[in-house]
């Protein structure tokens, strides 16, 4: 989330990602950090869930922005996804996410797990070890906030 | 620090940007390159330490862009917007200014209009502004030596290094400049020439720069690029020892085919008539130059890891962010393209597999350890967390650290000497271009690996018109 702001549409996409975040959070074998730097960038949100890193990259509309910023967590996650509200799915977006690696989530509002799964990720045949393990450090260190 | 009597040193010519990075220009860079460009902008930011820095530390030839462009656009780009002066010319748009005398002085300092051509009409003010321009550049510097703050210490290291005064002058004056679009050739392109034949008239013994502006729409015009060389070969009876051409905002690692093209036509054109310089020139360029002696390149400018394109707006500009330099690509890239691009060459398992299929540089020799992602990670990927407040909304965003700004920067500088020292011919260079971009075009998609089939070609043209 290289450059994220609140402002405007991102005011709403930050609030998701605290909503998503708080709701996580309640969660005792989730381990979680929002704002996660990788590489030169920020991922929205990262957690530790059964031994796996997972990022998480919210958008409220540009998903193609997503899926190029999501790219490039697969070097530190072991999944590695883009959230957006609910939405129509063309299949060039799913053959896209599909082609970058990286999976789909909705952002769902009814249920205590935060996420509906569109599309799963599959595992990153990408990870950087010394990335991944500058992120589960991160995440460990800085949980919660 | 001599120059030869065509004002250029060498084909490696650095811009020096902002005084942070003066040290990047020191030794051991100080043997990388040739030659020193510097903003007027910059000498009238902070003359006395330019002045220092260029006679007595780097001690390289010199040339100072006049900027004379600036003051043609929207006045709102040289205004501050500090507090205390708010609203008033920068400093050092105040001086140059002053310095360059009417109609720059009267337009833009005292009624923050922008100058236009018409201002230019009359042979005599041109004539006298153009004499102003070019007497700030042979003494903005030395004036510097003469004021009492500093003298004593001039004196000093006059008395220690025999360096006198008059050798703090530049090594080629340049004349006044203004950029020219396609929809404002007609209006421009006189003034530019009627400035430039005036200088020449001005600078009849020494060497003279004539530096020409020019949007890529001009550069892709046949017609219009053709008119504006022979605009200037018919103006100028004796040609100047450079052209110093600026393409607006032309990166060469984005650019298409066309343009490359057009490019190279432009360079061969020029060539023709005086040894030409690419103020903003990337890999092609110095491409070009080092493997067609008859394009009759004089030289390519580059910034420290930057500069390689430019546009003419905004006037000034910050440092940009860090990327590694990846020498097979010619390309600044950021680390996580990096070490997709050094897993698909094989340099990633070893130090040994690095050096050879990445980069052998001092740098990356004294970055790069046993555990080559790890150390690679450290060394050009560190950044830290910036979170800003914007209208009272959270902003986060990841910078790199200053080391890593100094490791990239460091192996960017070794890189580029590299560059310019290569000895091969167009065609291998061409082949090594395509062979390079099958290997990469996988890790990090075509679009990134483009320019590499775009350079090839151009490389392979038939280099007859």
């Amino acid at each position: 989330m290289s450059g994220k702001s609140g402002t405007g549409n991102r005011q709403t996409e930050f609030a998701l990602v605290r909503e998503a975040s708080r709701r996580l959070a309640a969660w005792s074998t989730v381990r979680l950090c929002c704002y996660v730097p990788l590489l030169g960038r920020c991922v929205d949100l990262a957690y530790i869930l059964a031994g796996s890193v997972v990022t998480v990259e919210f958008k409220l509309h540009d998903w193609r922005r997503a899926v190029i910023q999501a790219r490039d967590h697969r070097l530190a996650a072991d999944y590695a996804y883009i959230c957006m509200p609910e939405r129509n799915v063309s299949s060039r977006m799913l053959e896209e996410i599909g082609g970058a690696g990286i999976g789909l989530l909705f952002y769902d509002k009814r249920d205590s797990w935060p996420f509906r799964t569109v599309k799963r990720a599959p595992r990153s045949t990408e990870i950087w070890a010394a990335v991944r393990s500058d992120v589960w450090d991160y995440i460990v260190s800085n949980e919660g906030s | 620090m001599a120059a030869s009597d065509k004002g250029i040193a060498g084909p490696h010519i650095v811009r020096f940007g902002i005084a942070a990075e003066k040290d990047f220009l020191l030794e051991p860079f100080d043997k990388t390159y040739d030659q020193l460009i510097i903003n007027a902008s910059t000498v009238a930011h902070m003359p006395g330490a330019l002045a220092l820095f260029v006679a007595h530390r780097a001690k390289k030839p010199y040339l100072i862009d006049p900027q004379t462009h600036s003051f043609q656009h929207d006045i709102s780009y040289l205004l501050s917007d500090s507090r205390t002066t708010s609203g008033e010319l920068k400093r050092p748009y105040k001086v140059l200014a002053k310095k360059y005398g009417d109609p720059v002085k009267s337009n833009v300092a005292d009624n923050h209009s922008p100058v236009l051509p018409e201002s230019f009409k009359d042979q005599k003010t041109r004539r006298s502004f153009c004499s102003r321009v070019i007497r700030y550049q042979r003494q903005a510097l030395g004036d510097e030596v003469k004021k009492s703050d500093s003298a004593k210490y001039y004196a000093y290291l006059e008395q220690k290094t025999g360096t006198t005064p008059r050798e703090f002058g530049p090594s080629m004056v340049v004349a006044p400049y203004f950029y020219m679009k396609s929809n404002t050739l007609d209006e421009w392109l006189d003034i530019n020439v009627g400035c430039a034949a005036d200088s020449r008239t001005l600078v009849s013994r020494g060497p003279l720069g004539v530096q020409i502006v020019m949007s890529k729409d001009i550069l892709c015009s046949e017609g219009q690029r053709e008119r504006v060389v022979k605009e200037y070969k018919k103006a100028l009876k004796r040609p100047p020892e450079s052209f110093l051409l600026w393409i607006d905002d032309l990166p060469e690692d984005e650019a298409s085919k066309d343009e490359l093209v057009a490019l190279r036509k432009l360079f061969r054109a020029l060539g023709q008539v005086a040894p030409v310089v690419n103020l903003y020139g990337g890999s092609l360029s110095v491409s070009l130059m080092q493997t067609e002696q008859s394009l009759k390149m004089a030289g390519v400018a580059h910034g420290l890891e930057y500069g390689e394109h430019r546009g003419v707006l905004p006037v000034s500009g910050g440092p940009p962010i860090s990327k590694f330099y990846l020498p097979a690509l010619h390309s600044r890239i950021p680390a996580a393209d990096a070490i997709r691009a050094i897993r698909a060459l094989g340099g990633q398992k070893s130090v040994a597999e690095f050096r050879e299929n990445i980069c052998d540089c001092s740098e990356c020799k004294n970055v790069i350890e046993e555990d080559v992602e790890t150390s690679f990670r450290r060394g050009y990927g560190s950044t830290r967390e910036v979170a800003y407040l914007v209208k009272g909304q959270p902003y986060v965003r990841e910078i790199p650290l200053p080391e890593t700004r100094r490791h990239c920067v460091r192996h960017y500088m070794w890189c580029k000497q590299k560059e310019y020292s290569i000895k091969v011919s167009r065609l291998s260079l061409a082949s090594t271009f395509q062979e390079t971009r099958e290997k990469l075009k996988g890790a990090l998609g075509p679009d990134k690996v483009a320019h590499l089939r775009v350079w090839a070609e151009v490389l392979s043209e038939d280099n007859a018109e």
